[in-house]
C-alpha cells in the first residue's frame, strides 16, 4: 500500500475516534400527562424518558416507557394501561426526528426550535412538528416542550359512559436534561 | 485497492450512526410484572387472583334471583332475590381484607386475601400468580337447638389457594384448590370436609368486555342433594365500576353456599340469573 493511502487510512481511523462522542443522552427525562374533563382531571407523570440527540446533525429520537406513568389513583393507572394505550401490546411511545435549522441553533446558549419528525403512539406512527424550548448550561442540553395529542388519531376510543371523565386532546409536557454519552 | 478500501471505510461501519431509536433501546427489564388477569376480584362467584389495589375500599354488592323456571308469573326469578354485599380494603400490594353479609341464612363473613407470588415476564419470570384465600363464615339464622345451643355449630371456614395465569392477552385462567370446613351439615349423607378443584377462565373481548366461566369441582362423597356449581357470566367494565351479569346454578354467593351447597341444576333450568356489582373507592 503505499504511504499516501496509509496516511490516508490512518486520518480516517484517527477522526472518527475523536469525533464519536456527538450523542447527549439521558434515561431520566420528564413527561407529563393532563386530561381535563367536565367530572374529574387526570394528571400523571413518568420520569424514566430516554432520549438521545446527535449534536452533529440534530437528530433526535425519544422512547417513552407507557408503564412508568404514574397515575394519583391506582385505578386510572390501570384502566390508562389496559384500556386506552394496551401497553402489553404497545409497551412504549417513539419519537424520531430532528431540530430544524440545527446547524445556527448548535452556536446558541438558548432558543426556541422546532421539531419535527414522526411519533409512534398505541402502536400508530403519524408526523409532527412541535415548538420546543432549548437551552445549554454548562454541559448539560435542556430541553422543553408542551404538546397536545388529539387521542382519536392514534386509533384511542373513549366510550360513551366514560366521554364526560376523558379529554378527547390530553396535553404532555417533556422536560430532558441530556449529557453527553460516555 | 479492495483491501485498502475496506480499510479507509471500516470506521464507518464500526461507529456508522445508524439508527438513533436502536442505539437508544435498552435491554429489558429483568422482572415484568403480569397485571390485570382477571377483570374483577370475583370470577363469578370464585375469588380471582386479582387483589383490590392498596389503599381502596372495594364496595361489592351481589343479587341472586330466583330460578328462572320458575317462568313469567315471577319474571323469571326478578321476584326474589339472595342478596349479598362486602366491604374489602387493600392494606398493601400482598393483604387484602374485609367483611360482608349474605342473606342466605344470614350469614356473615370476614376474610383475608394475600398474594404470595405474583407472574412475571422477563428473564426471571414465574409462570402464575399465586394466592391465599381464607373466610370465616357466621351462620346467624334463628333456627333449631343444634345452632342455637351451640355457637360453633354455626360456624364453617374455606381455604383456597388461587392459581392464576394470563396464558395470553385475552384469555386467563385458574385453578383453585379448596378445603372447606362445615362445623354442623344438615343431612347424615354429607360430610363436614369439602375438598374441590375449582376453574375459573376469562376471555376478553375488548377492551371493556370479558366472558367468564367457572366451575368447582368437589371431590369426594357428598349428599346427592347438592350438585357442583357451574357458572357463565360476562363482565362489562364501566371505567370505575365493574358489572358482572351471570347465569348460575347456585343461588348463595360465599365459598360454603356455592362449592358444597349448591341445590340447582342445569339440565332442568334450575339457574339463577344475578349480578356483581363492584365499586372502588380511594381512600388515600
Amino acid at each position: 500500500m503505499p504511504l499516501n493511502k496509509k496516511i490516508l487510512v490512518i486520518i480516517f481511523w484517527i477522526g472518527f475516534l475523536f469525533a464519536g462522542n456527538e450523542n447527549y443522552i439521558t434515561r431520566e427525562g420528564f413527561a407529563s400527562f393532563f386530561s381535563q374533563a367536565p367530572l374529574e382531571d387526570i394528571y400523571a407523570e413518568n420520569n424514566t424518558i430516554s432520549c438521545m440527540l446527535n449534536t452533529q446533525s440534530g437528530e433526535l429520537a425519544f422512547i417513552i416507557p407507557i408503564k412508568e406513568f404514574q397515575f394519583e389513583k391506582s385505578l386510572m393507572q390501570e384502566h390508562f394501561n389496559e384500556n386506552y394505550l394496551e401497553s402489553d401490546l404497545f409497551p412504549t411511545s417513539t419519537f424520531v426526528g430532528k431540530i430544524e435549522s440545527w446547524n445556527e441553533i448548535k452556536g446558541l446558549d438558548s432558543s426556541k426550535v422546532t421539531v419535527s419528525g414522526d411519533i409512534m403512539i398505541h402502536g400508530i406512527k403519524k408526523s409532527v412538528t412541535e415548538i420546543g424550548l432549548y437551552k445549554k448550561v454548562g454541559d448539560t442540553i435542556i430541553g422543553e416542550t408542551t404538546f397536545r395529542v388529539k387521542l382519536e388519531d392514534y386509533g384511542i376510543k373513549i366510550p360513551t359512559f366514560v366521554f364526560n371523565n376523558i379529554a378527547e386532546t390530553v396535553e404532555i409536557k417533556v422536560h430532558i436534561e441530556l449529557r453527553v454519552k460516555k | 485497492m479492495k483491501r485498502y478500501l475496506i480499510q479507509l471505510f471500516l470506521p464507518f461501519l464500526l461507529f456508522g450512526q445508524g439508527n438513533l431509536l436502536d442505539e437508544l433501546h435498552q435491554p429489558e427489564p429483568l422482572t415484568i410484572p403480569v397485571k390485570n388477569i382477571f377483570k374483577g376480584t370475583r370470577v363469578v362467584n370464585l375469588q380471582s387472583v386479582e387483589m383490590v389495589h392498596p389503599n381502596i375500599l372495594q364496595f361489592m354488592v351481589s343479587h341472586r334471583f330466583g330460578t328462572i323456571n320458575d317462568g313469567f308469573y315471577t319474571l323469571f326469578g326478578l321476584d326474589e332475590a339472595e342478596v349479598r354485599f362486602d366491604f374489602q380494603y387493600g392494606y398493601n400490594n400482598k393483604i387484602v381484607f374485609g367483611t360482608g353479609r349474605n342473606s342466605f341464612k344470614k350469614t356473615y363473613e370476614t376474610f383475608i386475601k394475600m398474594k404470595l407470588k405474583d407472574q412475571t415476564d422477563g428473564l426471571n419470570n414465574f409462570p402464575f400468580a399465586i394466592v391465599y384465600y381464607s373466610s370465616i363464615f357466621i351462620n346467624t339464622e334463628e333456627s333449631g337447638p343444634t345452632v342455637d345451643e351451640y355457637f360453633e355449630n354455626r360456624l364453617s371456614y374455606v381455604h383456597q389457594l388461587i392459581i392464576g395465569k394470563k396464558i395470553s392477552t385475552k384469555l386467563s385462567i385458574e385453578v383453585v384448590p379448596t378445603f372447606l370446613h362445615r362445623n354442623f351439615v344438615l343431612q347424615l349423607s354429607d360430610s363436614n370436609d369439602t375438598y374441590a378443584i375449582g376453574v375459573g377462565t376469562q376471555l376478553k373481548i375488548n377492551q371493556w368486555v370479558t366472558f367468564n366461566s367457572e366451575y368447582c369441582f368437589r371431590i369426594g362423597e357428598y349428599s346427592d342433594l347438592y350438585n357442583n356449581s357451574f357458572s357463565l357470566g360476562f363482565d362489562l367494565e364501566t371505567g370505575g365500576h365493574v358489572f358482572q351479569i351471570h347465569l348460575t346454578n347456585s343461588q348463595g354467593m360465599f365459598e360454603r353456599a356455592f362449592i358444597s351447597e349448591t341445590s340447582g341444576n342445569w339440565n332442568t333450568g334450575d339457574i339463577y340469573f344475578g349480578f356483581n356489582l363492584s365499586r372502588p373507592f380511594q381512600m388515600k
